[in-house]
């Protein structure tokens, strides 16, 4: 009889742990994902921008940056980035910078995207290959990831933007909220 | 006589598991160590799992990222870093799951160890066995345990993605297991099914740059009376002006005042 609860003790723990592993990725949030860089200091972040100028992000320290991987080509990207820029103007004062990487299109295509959206003033660095957006472990287009005065990285957006996600992850950044 | 059965019992099971584990040894050494660095950079793309497709290699994936994730272990193993650290590197970024083959932490520790600790429970079981009148009822359970510990290696092994990969890609002739998704969009558009149409679209929006996402992606705007179609069709023309469906397109725009 002691023997036979020793089996389904045995059995009970390893459906138990079974379920658990396989069940540990379920009911996440796919645009919340945490990335693996959180509470990291962010990846270096530089090179010739798509206006023909030069950034980098540790020109950066001491302000937020919102560091946003986009391309000409993403339907997604395009619905976003007027929100981008708008954020970016609103909190510049605060101490907000926005930092694009222009992902596998070209300079000219990168530029026409965002004059027809009005959103110039977002620096965008040039990834013709790709690159640069799987050096900060992006998965696709558009992503977002906030990088605090420190330069840690402290959160990450799959997907567009929404007011929402900036107000609760990037004002408490600046002390504005 | 029971004694002398469990002892063969026993030394059954031992040559059992010295034969498997010296099988595995040897299949491990005689895989071929990559020559080129094509060679090495698909190596070390084989073991790395692709981000943004359904559970295929960045070696075996067709996708823009699994593209530009070889660029990267390319650039990484010329600038002379080990697979190792390029596998490192990876996990840095994506996290573990990159890792086809993830290190044993977390819940993957648990998926590693389970069916090694049913498995010797289960051996245990049928080698300890001494009451002659529980016997039959506790070999069975034993051999039930060892059911168990098989089919929790199987969970694992399709858990991992290793185990699967040869197969489906095989089995589509070394094409990529999922169909074009614009193929399937454009199906269910000729369906009148544009929200699913746009469902099966816009994960890939993400990740490629083929315009044809664009026009299925735009032609699913307008049968859903989203207003965002014109300026999703009008991309569409700019980034591929002499595809067939160009003509038709600029037809539809044109008739709605566009």
């Amino acid at each position: 009889m002691r023997a036979r609860w020793w089996v389904t003790g045995v059995l009970l723990a390893a459906v138990l742990g079974l379920t658990a592993a396989l069940a540990s990725g379920f009911g996440v949030d796919p645009s919340t994902q945490r990335t693996a860089l959180a509470g990291s200091t962010a990846p270096d972040l530089q090179g010739a921008t798509v206006a023909g100028g030069r950034a980098d992000l540790a020109a950066l320290r001491g302000h937020v940056v919102l560091v946003n991987v986009w391309a000409p080509w993403c339907a997604p990207c395009r619905d976003e980035l007027p929100l981008l820029a708008d954020a970016a103007d609103r909190w510049e004062p605060a101490g907000l910078r926005v930092l694009g990487v222009a992902t596998r299109t070209t300079p000219k295509a990168a530029r026409a995207l965002l004059r027809t959206l009005h959103a110039e003033q977002i620096t965008s660095i040039d990834d013709p290959k790709g690159t640069l957006a799987v050096s900060w472990g992006a998965s696709g287009v558009p992503e977002t990831f906030v990088v605090d005065r420190d330069g840690v990285v402290r959160a990450r957006r799959v997907g567009p933007l929404t007011p929402e996600w900036l107000a609760q992850n990037v004002e408490p950044l600046l002390g504005t909220s | 006589m029971t004694s002398r059965r469990t002892r063969t019992t026993a030394l059954s099971a031992l040559a059992l598991l010295v034969a498997a584990l010296t099988g595995l040894g040897l299949w491990h050494a005689a895989r071929p160590q990559p020559a080129t660095p094509q060679q090495q950079v698909r190596a070390v793309a084989g073991t790395l799992r692709c981000p943004a497709c359904e559970g295929q290699s960045v070696a075996e994936s067709s996708s823009d990222m699994a593209a530009q994730m070889r660029t990267v272990v390319s650039d990484q193993l010329a600038a002379g870093r080990s697979p190792a650290q390029v596998r490192q590197w990876f996990a840095q970024r994506y996290g573990d799951s990159v890792l086809l083959d993830p290190p044993w932490r977390g819940p993957g520790l648990w998926l590693q160890v389970l069916p090694v600790v049913v498995l010797a429970a289960g051996l245990l079981w049928l080698v300890a066995v001494r009451r002659p009148a529980w016997r039959r009822r506790l070999a069975a359970g034993g051999v039930g345990l060892l059911a168990v510990a098989v089919a929790l290696m199987g969970a694992v092994a399709l858990h991992r993605g290793d185990a699967t990969q040869p197969v489906a890609t095989a089995a589509t002739g070394g094409m990529p297991r999922a169909a074009d998704p614009v193929q399937r969009a454009a199906a269910l558009l000729a369906q009148g099914r544009p929200a699913d149409a746009e469902r099966v679209v816009r994960p890939s929006l993400r990740t490629s740059s083929d315009p044809r996402l664009l026009l299925v992606h735009g032609l699913a705007q307008r049968q859903l009376g989203d207003a965002a179609w014109s300026t999703t069709l009008r991309e569409f023309l700019r980034q591929a002006p002499g595809d067939p469906a160009a003509a038709r397109v600029k037809g539809l725009l044109a008739a709605a005042g566009h």
